[in-house]
């Protein structure tokens, strides 16, 4: 069962993913601040992270940072609402896998995920 | 012997019986009322019964020697002695009367029958009975004489008194009816009352007769006939007559005349009348009069109650008044002044006792002149007042003006009562005014600034200099009128100026306007005009006042600085609102990407019916929207990031065009183009500039789309402001063109013309932020001929 960690302040956005991902047979970790995520990365190892770029407290590209630090294996999916295509290219540069922007388009984001796995376990 | 002593006894027994029977006889003699005597024929008593003693007083046995005249009054000696013998000689007598007496003297009227006494066949005396009449004579003698009264009374009597049986048929009159009515008393018996009647009086004497017969009594008043034929209102009174035969017999009736009562009592009816009647006026007068006179002396009690108030309110008012107020006599001499004169001069109220002569009061120079003014006062000649130089007790002078009116008595002036007003304050004032007057004056050139009043009620009006100049119009050649002002309004602005007057003349607030005078020397002046409206007494306005500017030099920076000002503004706003945009645009899609998600995870619910299917697809379709908005104002925001590359600017053009081409063609649009050689490369963003071009071709299409020609032009050229040059891009259309009041807003965001669904009004304003990331400017103009034009401009280098 793939281990995903979706990170967003709101808690109804993780509610909703949590709802969805689960259906999809994931086994889904939550986290509302950065600090939290990164607990739970060390903790859990997701293989794959959903992280919202716009956070309050620790931002989401520090959270990249620091997973990448943790394990550079664990695909980390960037989520913005922020048309800007410099922070979007920061994040890809820093070692995001991809960014999807808001609104989730669910079936966009399960191929996305998807995909990821694939080329993860192609890799292993 | 035997015959002798029987015969003895037996004449004892006769004189037995004779003297019982005499007895029985004596004592009836003396029980009777009456007098029995006898006489002898000497006219000697012989026999006096016991009544005849009781009544003289003269016992029996005194009668013995006693003759009858000793008891006869002597005037009727001689009748008795006449009977005396008449009776002696056998004769037989009626019964008489005589006046007898008693021994005391007392009067007696005897009636006397008497008779001889037979002895034998001869007279031997005479026997007599009297009896006293005195009390029957003396009654007969009182019927005699009322009867002789009666006949005296009713002879002259002024009743006429009458008797009618039932039949009304006169019975008896009285005699006087001859001189009460005229006709002698047989003229009237056995006739008809009712001959003697008015014949509208018959009912009347008929019913009362019943009435009588009734009740007995009678008392009505009819008119009589007098046999002269006039009438005679009589009062009749009467009382019902019983017959012998107990039965009603008929009616006394005692009848007066009582014409003279009732004219008496008609004059006195009259005169009552007209006593009641002026009884009646007089009281109404005096009713009248006694009301006048109270309310006139109630008012006059009042009037002189007020008078007393009115005259301590003055006294009163006239301490407490701050403005000296003086009487002075014919030879100017102070009589009263009230504290204000006190303190004006420098006086105490004991100087003035004193005696203080008003001339004292004034600078010497100028008593002579006071000395006339008192004159022509006096004179009765009326001024406003005089100016004067006071001078104070310790030799200090002031301005002053003294307002005077002559005190009358019995039409002869006899003083002076004024008022005082200390100028000192004035004058001081009026300097001041006439120095701030001249800095008004200056300030009003400097500023060009003039001030009008306009006095609505006199059509005066008042203008300072500065209006003149501002006008253009000479002092001594303008009407100054209203009119004359209207004239030289700009025709335009006429309207608004008498708009603002009004306003002011009928509401009484300020108003404020601006218009254009056209002066003479065809220039036009811009004015800015402020107008306050001063109340009168009414609460309606009675006068303008009003402060006019010229502000034409003002006007022209001002507008120049209006243009910088809105393009600033605009620049302004756009910018904020791009700022904005970016966090919005954040700020949206958050909550709408839960609404988004949470109507995806709502979809892929199996159990939900095909409608909310379809309504949960329509709500996805409308959040899409909305992101597509949103990440508008997102780009809107972001174009200052755009990369730049210097490119040619009518290549871009002709590109833009030319990708449009097949939808210009299908929109029936023809394009015209004119392009500049010669211009450099400029630094731009090829996106951007693409985006910008885009929007104004679209917008030219929609404009066009009811158009009957549809002709897009498009022009680039080179252009030069402020000393800069310009790439400039002129896109104009036939379309249906930009209204006035629109040109400003145009660029802001979501402002739109287009129908709901056509567009969210967001093209422009991108482009505008897009131009402006470059450093140039972008602006609307209506096109000459219908239709808009939208030019932008890039600096170039």
């Amino acid at each position: 069962m793939e281990k995903i960690l979706i990170v967003d302040d709101e808690v109804h956005v993780l509610n909703l993913l949590r709802k969805f991902f689960a259906s999809r047979g994931y086994d889904v970790h939550t986290a509302t601040t950065g600090e939290t995520a990164i607990e739970i990365v060390r903790s859990e190892h997701p293989e794959i992270v959903l992280l919202d770029i716009i956070m309050p407290g620790m931002g989401g590209l520090e959270v990249l940072q620091e997973i990448r630090k943790i394990d550079p294996d664990i695909g980390v999916i960037m989520a913005t609402a922020v048309l800007d295509q410099k922070t979007a290219k920061v994040a890809l540069e820093m070692g995001a896998y991809d960014y999807v922007t808001k609104p989730f388009d669910f079936d966009y984001m399960e191929t996305v995920l998807l995909v990821k796995l694939a080329g993860m376990r192609f890799r292993n | 012997m035997e015959t002798e002593k029987s015969l003895k006894k037996e004449l004892l027994i006769e004189n037995e019986i004779l003297r019982a029977r005499e007895e029985r006889y004596l004592h009836l003699i003396d029980g009777t009322n009456d007098g029995i005597y006898e006489l002898d024929t000497d006219g000697y008593f012989t026999f006096v019964n016991k009544t005849i003693s009781d009544r003289t007083g003269i016992p029996q046995e005194a009668f013995r020697g006693l003759h009858y005249c000793e008891l006869i009054m002597p005037e009727d000696h001689e009748l008795a002695q006449r009977n005396f013998e008449k009776i002696v000689q056998g004769e037989t007598l009626p019964p008489y009367e005589i006046r007898g007496r008693t021994l005391g003297g007392r009067l007696m009227t005897l009636e006397v029958n008497a008779s001889p006494i037979y002895g034998g066949r001869s007279v031997i005396g005479v026997m007599g009975i009297i009896r006293d009449v005195t009390e029957r004579n003396l009654a007969v003698a009182a019927l005699r004489k009322s009867q002789e009264r009666l006949r005296r009374i009713t002879s002259i009597m002024v009743d006429l008194v009458a008797q009618i049986d039932l039949q009304m048929v006169l019975q008896y009159i009285t005699p006087n009816v001859e001189w009460i009515l005229g006709f002698r008393v047989e003229d009237g018996l056995g006739k008809s009352a009712l001959e003697f009647i008015h014949p509208d009086d018959h009912t009347l004497a008929a019913e009362s007769l019943q009435r009588v017969l009734r009740s007995g009594n009678l008392e009505i008043e009819l008119r009589i006939r007098h046999s002269d034929g006039r009438y005679i209102w009589m009062e009749l009174l009467g009382n019902v007559l019983i017959g012998d035969d107990r039965k009603l017999a008929g009616v006394i009736i005692s009848c007066r005349n009582v014409t003279n009562r009732r004219r008496a009592e008609e004059k006195i009816r009259l005169l009552h009348q007209e006593l009641e009647k002026r009884v009646t006026d007089r009281t109404a007068q005096l009713e009248a009069a006694h009301r006048d006179l109270g309310v006139e002396s109630a008012d006059r009690m009042r009037a002189e109650d007020e008078l007393r108030e009115s005259e301590r309110k003055y006294k009163e008012l006239v301490d407490f008044l701050p403005i000296p107020v003086f009487e002075m006599d014919q030879h100017a001499y102070i009589i009263s002044g009230n504290p204000a004169v006190h303190e004006l001069f420098g006086v105490t109220p004991e100087d003035v006792e004193n005696g203080l002569n008003a001339y004292r009061l004034i600078i010497p120079e100028e008593v002579e002149k006071a000395k006339q003014t008192v004159m022509k006062r006096f004179a009765g000649e009326k001024e406003i007042g005089t100016e004067f130089t006071g001078v104070r007790k310790d030799g200090s002078r002031f301005p002053m003006i003294i307002y005077g009116s002559p005190i009358i008595r019995r039409g002869r002036p006899v003083g002076l009562r004024g008022a005082i007003i200390d100028l000192t304050e004035r004058k001081k004032a009026e300097e001041s005014l006439r120095k701030s007057s001249a800095s008004l004056a200056d300030a009003q050139r400097i500023a060009h600034i003039g001030n009008w009043e306009w006095d609505i009620r006199t059509g005066e009006t008042s203008w300072s200099d500065e209006i003149y100049r501002i006008l253009g119009v000479a002092r001594d050649s303008f009407g100054r009128r209203y009119e004359d002002l209207l004239d030289l309004i700009h025709p335009e602005d006429r309207a608004v100026v008498k708009g603002a007057v009004n306003r002011a003349v009928h509401t009484g607030a300020p108003a404020e306007n601006s218009y254009r005078i056209s002066r003479a020397d065809g220039s036009i002046a811009e004015i800015a005009e402020r107008i306050e409206a001063i109340p009168g007494g009414d609460g309606r306005t009675a006068k303008l006042l009003g402060i006019i500017q010229d502000v034409t030099e003002r006007k022209k920076a001002d507008k120049k600085l209006q243009k910088a000002k809105d393009a600033l503004l605009q620049a302004e706003k756009l910018a904020s609102i791009g700022l904005l945009s970016s966090g919005v645009a954040h700020e949206i899609l958050n909550p709408i990407n839960i609404i988004y998600m949470t109507l995806q995870v709502l979809q892929m619910s199996e159990d939900l019916s095909h409608e909310a299917h379809t309504e949960i697809a329509i709500a996805i379709e409308q959040v899409n929207r909305i992101v597509s908005i949103t990440k508008d104002l997102g780009r809107f925001a972001r174009t200052a990031k755009m990369d730049k590359e210097r490119l040619d600017l009518n290549e871009i053009v002709r590109n833009a065009l030319a990708q449009l081409g097949a939808q210009f063609k299908f929109s029936g649009i023809r394009t015209e183009t004119g392009f500049a050689s010669g211009l450099p490369s400029i630094k731009l963003s090829k996106e951007g500039i693409e985006q910008v071009l885009f929007n104004l071709f679209s917008n030219a299409v929609c404009a066009m789309e009811n158009s009957g020609t549809k002709i897009l032009k498009v022009e680039t050229e080179k252009a030069n402001s402020e000393g800069k040059d310009f790439a400039r891009v002129r896109i104009s259309d036939t379309g249906c063109g930009i209204k006035e009041e629109n040109l400003p807003r145009i660029f802001e965001p979501f402002f739109t013309t287009k129908e709901p669904g056509k567009g969210i009004g967001l093209g422009l304003s991108i482009s505008y932020g897009i131009v402006r990331d470059h450093g140039g400017r972008i602006w609307a103009e209506h096109r000459n001929g219908g239709g808009a034009a939208v030019i932008f401009e890039l600096p170039i280098g």
